[in-house]
């Protein structure tokens, strides 16, 4: 686990701002929610964390390391999906396996 | 791709002449090459059609999932898409395999020596000369329409619907 921090992030999409700017700061080993009606965001700012969407202004940090330019397979996260996006053609093995598969890891 | 399915508005046999002389200019008439661009010409709009309709059909959350998961683009290409497309991949190889199998015009126009011709054309044959060996018609006509058969059978199991449900909750 690490600490997250959002500073000032702002997202656009073409000329529509949506995020107007949010700061927030989530310690190490805090349980945090974003509670909020459907279209205000939180899943925007979840997929920026997650390196799915750019950033349009401001950084994002995990732990000490300002992630922006950081490809979401290098941010060491995992991410959950609302509609699962589950592999259907390989096994529950496979599925969870698939991360360690693409880095060559061994499989002891 | 709506332009490419258009062009089977136009019968074979209004294309026939144009193609020969296509092949000809290319100096591929007789040649092997000719008969296989042919199929491939008439195998590719609905080759095209189907596949776009079948990727579209993919969800796009498993490509976020795969970045993830740390795929590169051929990675995720090679271990998701293809896969998943597998179905129909299979179903238009057996429809462009037989449509190329059954081919006469093409072939007859196409090819004229005897070391090239395909068994469709070679069928035909028994027939031109003076006496016909039905017999012998029929029983060639009777091998010609195992591969097809056979083809299917071998492939069968991939012909499946449904491979995708489950990956996204709808």
């Amino acid at each position: 686990m690490a600490s997250v921090a959002f500073n000032e992030v702002k997202k656009k999409f073409g000329k529509t701002p949506v995020l107007h700017g949010i700061s927030l700061d989530i310690a190490d080993g805090e349980f945090m929610v974003l509670v909020g009606p459907s279209g205000c965001g939180k899943s925007t700012l979840l997929r920026m964390l997650a390196g799915l969407e750019d950033i349009s202004a401001g950084t994002i940090a995990i732990g000490s390391r300002v992630v922006n330019d950081i490809d979401s397979k290098d941010r060491d996260i995992a991410m959950v999906f609302q509609s699962y996006a589950l592999y259907p053609h390989m096994t529950v093995g496979e599925n969870m396996g698939f991360s360690l598969r693409l880095r060559n890891e061994k499989k002891s | 791709m709506n332009a490419a399915l258009f062009t089977y508005f136009i019968p074979a046999a209004f294309l026939a002449v144009p193609m020969y002389k296509a092949m000809g200019s290319y100096g591929l008439l007789n040649s092997r090459w000719s008969l296989v661009l042919a199929m491939v010409t008439l195998a590719s709009p609905y080759a095209i059609w189907v596949l776009k309709q079948a990727s579209d059909k993919l969800p796009w959350e498993l490509d976020e999932a795969a970045r993830i998961d740390g795929a590169t683009p051929l990675q995720l290409f090679r271990l998701v898409y293809l896969p998943l497309m597998l179905p129909s991949l299979v179903a238009i190889g057996t429809y462009a395999v037989l449509l190329a199998w059954n081919e006469y015009l093409y072939a007859f126009l196409l090819l004229s020596h005897e070391n090239t011709i395909p068994l469709a054309v070679g069928l035909g044959h028994f027939l031109a000369a003076d006496d016909s060996p039905w017999e012998l018609l029929m029983a060639t006509a009777l091998i010609y329409a195992l591969p097809p058969a056979a083809i299917y059978y071998a492939f069968r199991r991939y012909m499946v619907g449904g491979l995708t449900a489950g990956a996204v909750k709808s």
